[in-house]
């Protein structure tokens, strides 16, 4: 059972990043939690429901294209359709057609600009 | 006079025959049917550019490109064929690092035009020289302003204090590899630094940093070595533009 508030994972192994955007997202009343690696945001999306995951692109273990992919393949609709909003260093790498056919609902550039963060979130979830 | 030299590894006869008649019409190139003899090839040869098929069975393509890279830099650019046209495996490819991949069947214009570019784009890599980076401003007043009103000084200063540490902990890692080679684990940390500079706005040393690993991955060790100067003293003067008390003032 999910409280009122949007609870938002966050796939990032960056602790400055992990940190900045827990910040921000709190003074916006969401609630955030964090998974260093794509295996991470596997377990804890089996473990508790979230409204939106912020995947970065570029993690140790799994990366956060494999770890999209495998969410899609999950049974549970619930969760294999939850957002997911890609964090990219290098977009130029990918087209916005790669990052839908991955399974991404949207994607960001690094360096992340906050207000693009939000509004992109706020998007997403209306 | 033909003016690159290819390595082609495709061990079906009729596409090979293909991939040489095309190559063959503005660039030298050598040919073979299994990762094995290529890999013995490029013992004594650089090429400019690599392709191989990803069907060959001899060895795993991922094992090959690894071998590959141990012997050429990545000023050799490596492209694979791939009977597929999913652009997700294409991304992977990519990601493993593959400077791109050509789907089959070859379609000869699209194909030629695609060796060009990649070829054009090598070139224009090779004449990037160092950059300027120290114009930049220390911190992007703008960006700091925007993090200010997002979150709380307090947290914003944290995270400046955070920052500073990885720099210093890179710093130090630089200190240990005096030749400052573009080892895997320092391009790790600058891709980190990179990210962390830009967002929180600390201009000089995102563009330094952007500099760094961009000529860290093409193993331009002169020019990264420069490079990693730059960075150095980026990170010092953001560190002593933190600890100017006017700062706080703000």
């Amino acid at each position: 059972m999910m409280s009122d508030k949007i609870k938002i994972l966050v796939g990032e192994d960056s602790s400055i990043i992990i940190n900045l955007t827990k910040s921000v997202l709190a003074f916006e009343n969401y609630s955030m939690k964090a998974a260093r690696n794509g295996k991470q945001v596997l377990e804890m999306l089996a473990a508790e429901d979230f409204h939106l995951i912020l995947m970065d692109i570029t993690m140790p273990q799994m990366d956060g294209i494999q770890c999209t992919k495998e969410i899609r393949k999950l049974a549970d609709p619930t969760k294999n359709r939850i957002p997911i909003i890609a964090i990219t260093g290098n977009a130029a790498n990918h087209t916005p057609e790669d990052f839908r056919k991955f399974g991404f609902d949207d994607f960001i550039q690094k360096p992340l600009n906050y207000d693009l963060v939000l509004a992109t979130v706020k998007k997403i979830l209306s | 006079m033909k003016s690159k030299n290819i390595l082609i590894v495709e061990d079906k006869e009729q596409e090979r025959k293909l991939l040489e008649y095309l190559i063959g019409q503005t660039h030298n190139f050598q040919s073979f049917d299994s990762y094995k003899e290529a890999l013995v090839h490029l013992a004594n040869q650089k090429p400019n550019l690599i392709l191989i098929s990803l069907q060959l069975t001899d060895l795993e393509p991922l094992s090959f490109l690894q071998k590959v890279r141990v012997v050429v830099d990545h000023s050799c650019l490596v492209v694979a064929l791939s009977s597929t046209t999913d652009q997700t495996q294409a991304a992977f490819y990519k990601e493993q690092g593959f400077d791109d991949l050509i789907s089959k069947p070859i379609r000869p214009k699209e194909f030629i035009l695609k060796i060009q570019s990649l070829l054009a784009k090598q070139a224009e890599g090779e004449i990037n020289t160092l950059e300027r980076t120290d114009l930049a401003p220390v911190l992007n007043d703008e960006v700091y302003q925007q993090l200010l009103r997002l979150s709380s000084k307090k947290v914003i200063l944290e995270l400046f204090s955070d920052f500073v540490q990885e720099g210093e902990s890179l710093v130090q890692l630089l200190e240990m590899n005096p030749l400052m080679e573009p080892t895997a684990k320092i391009l790790r940390i600058i891709h980190t630094i990179k990210g962390n500079s830009g967002t929180l706005g600390a201009e000089k040393i995102y563009a330094a940093a952007k500099q760094c690993e961009s000529l860290g991955r093409l193993q331009k060790t002169v020019e990264f070595a420069e490079s990693l100067h730059y960075l150095k003293a980026a990170l010092l003067e953001f560190q002593e533009y933190l600890n100017n008390p006017s700062f706080y003032d703000v």
